[in-house]
């Protein structure tokens, strides 16, 4: 191991050494200083099929629409959306859908 | 447009896909100006992300000029040039009005235990990425911060996941005057964590790491005592050595599921998947810090289980904080640190790709080849030599 560096010489050494100036100290801070935002977001329009985790009553207000499950993956993906985060099969079944999704794409483009 | 697409493990390609509209009133279409390849789109790129569906735009690092917003959004124009937080969040729900930005609850359907974060797989709530030319931006009034005036627009963008995920790894360990800190892992964020940890007054800095290019950088950059643990026989009993038999005041796993090191741990975690990948790093985090010692945690693993000494975690009475970075929240003290000159992320820059090389980049980060740190993606028609955020990009 090289040896010893002194802190004097580090550029900026101690700049943080306040915890005033840490801001994620505390680490939950309320209310918060940037985006106090008043309203709940308004919900985006369900277009397509969005499964969602069993360990929330719904959908999101906001969420990612590209690439809704489809064919045997899509198959497997709604039967691990059966199961909730805490349960290991839930996540197992997920990682074989995708294994299933590249075999579904060998001879397709994935988007378009 | 052009975008990284995801086609099977080790396998992503630069191809023309539909650009992105407004789906929310509260979203704005951001055109993208750089991006950046991260150690955690490996585990992406690697096949280890759950619901990672074909046809993924990855990407969670990027700049981009606005270029269409949606009728809600009040405080971003067309033509701002801004740097987005990799965080997908709200800002109203109970996680955002705590500042933990990185855990909103409103922006994920698919997992509670994980917010919403761009180009991170359906797991993160399916938002496609910015390694793309357009990049749909939802609450674009809360997460987009205007690049600075006279910013470089590569400080920039790594102000978007690299530094403030450094910063909160050392932020989260609790660092007071003189403590001796271990950073395991020397990528990006592994070696922007040991910069950090002398800003809040670490007495001594050491990262590990197998590689001894970045090992190198990182002994200037930092700067780091630096230990290559394939030359170490026992992490534990090097460590209680080096720091006289007493353990590190703070250990900080920048590592994750991809760690080397431990062959069962690779082996169960990493190849046959019975774990959420490879905790070596975090293993050794445990074992070399002292009793009443704080490990932090930014490495990101599988969200399944772990193989980890919890019981002498327990028995040394440690403290161990994680979380996603929320990045929105870092950004004013980070900003002043770059200006004040006290950081250099831009320094870790190593590669400047076309996005139409995508595939040999990810190659090449994936491989650790031709001595890789950070790379930096250029959408068509950029050119490095705009460097500002005022420049103007066409």
């Amino acid at each position: 191991m090289a040896s010893r560096i002194d802190p004097a010489t580090v550029n900026g050494w101690g700049a943080d050494l306040d915890r005033a100036l840490r801001p994620a100290v505390p680490m939950e801070r309320t209310p918060p200083r940037l985006n106090d935002v008043d309203m709940a977001p308004s919900q985006q329009p369900v277009e397509v099929e969005i499964l969602h985790s069993i360990e929330r009553p719904g959908v999101t207000p906001v969420f990612g629409s590209a690439l809704p499950p489809h064919g045997l993956s899509g198959w497997i993906r709604r039967r691990a959306f059966r199961h909730s985060e805490n349960n290991i099969g839930h996540w197992m079944l997920l990682l074989a859908a995708d294994r299933v999704d590249v075999v579904q794409h060998l001879f397709r483009r994935p988007r378009h | 447009m052009l975008a990284t697409v995801f086609h099977r493990p080790y396998k992503v390609r630069a191809e023309q896909v539909s650009e992105p509209r407004i789906e929310h009133p509260d979203d704005a279409i951001v055109r993208v100006t750089r991006s950046c390849i991260c150690g955690s789109d490996l585990h992406l790129y690697h096949g280890l992300v759950p619901d990672t569906r074909v046809g993924s735009i990855f990407g969670h690092e990027f700049t981009g000029i606005v270029e269409e917003v949606g009728p809600n959004v009040q405080r971003l124009r067309p033509g701002d040039h801004v740097l987005v937080p990799f965080n997908v969040f709200c800002g109203s729900c109970d996680m955002c009005q705590r500042e933990l930005y990185g855990n909103c609850r409103n922006v994920n359907p698919q997992a509670t235990a994980v917010g919403g974060a761009y180009g991170y797989s359906h797991t993160a709530g399916g938002y496609d990425g910015g390694q793309a030319e357009y990049v749909r931006v939802p609450f674009a009034d809360v997460g987009p911060t205007k690049i600075p005036e006279g910013m470089h627009i590569e400080d920039a963008v790594l102000l978007t996941d690299v530094v403030p995920t450094g910063y909160q790894a050392a932020e989260m360990g609790d660092i007071r005057e003189g403590d001796t800190v271990v950073v395991f892992g020397a990528g990006p964020v592994g070696i922007m964590a040991a910069r950090c940890a002398w800003l809040m007054g670490a007495g001594r800095v050491i990262i590990v790491d197998h590689l001894d290019y970045r090992l190198e950088f990182a002994a200037s950059y930092c700067p780091a005592e630096t230990v290559n643990f394939r030359e170490v026989d026992d992490m534990a009993v090097f460590m209680k050595r080096a720091t006289d038999w007493k353990g590190a005041d703070v250990c900080i796993d920048a590592v994750g599921c991809e760690a080397d090191g431990n062959f069962l741990q690779s082996i169960t975690g990493v190849r046959m998947k019975l774990q959420g990948g490879a905790a070596t790093a975090l293993f050794w985090a445990i074992n070399s810090v002292r009793p009443g010692g704080n490990i932090s945690i930014v490495g990101v693993y599988g969200p399944t289980f772990n193989a980890v000494p919890i019981g002498s975690a327990m028995n040394k009475g440690l403290t161990l904080r994680m979380n996603q970075c929320s990045v929105k929240r870092h950004l004013p003290r980070l900003i002043e640190h770059v200006q004040a000159g006290r950081l250099n992320p831009r320094g870790l820059i190593t590669h400047r790709v076309p996005m139409e090389d995508v595939q040999d980049a990810y190659r090449m980060f994936s491989s650790k080849h031709d001595n890789c740190i950070k790379t930096v993606l250029l959408p068509p028609g950029v050119r490095t030599e705009d460097e500002t955020a005022s420049a103007r990009i066409h």
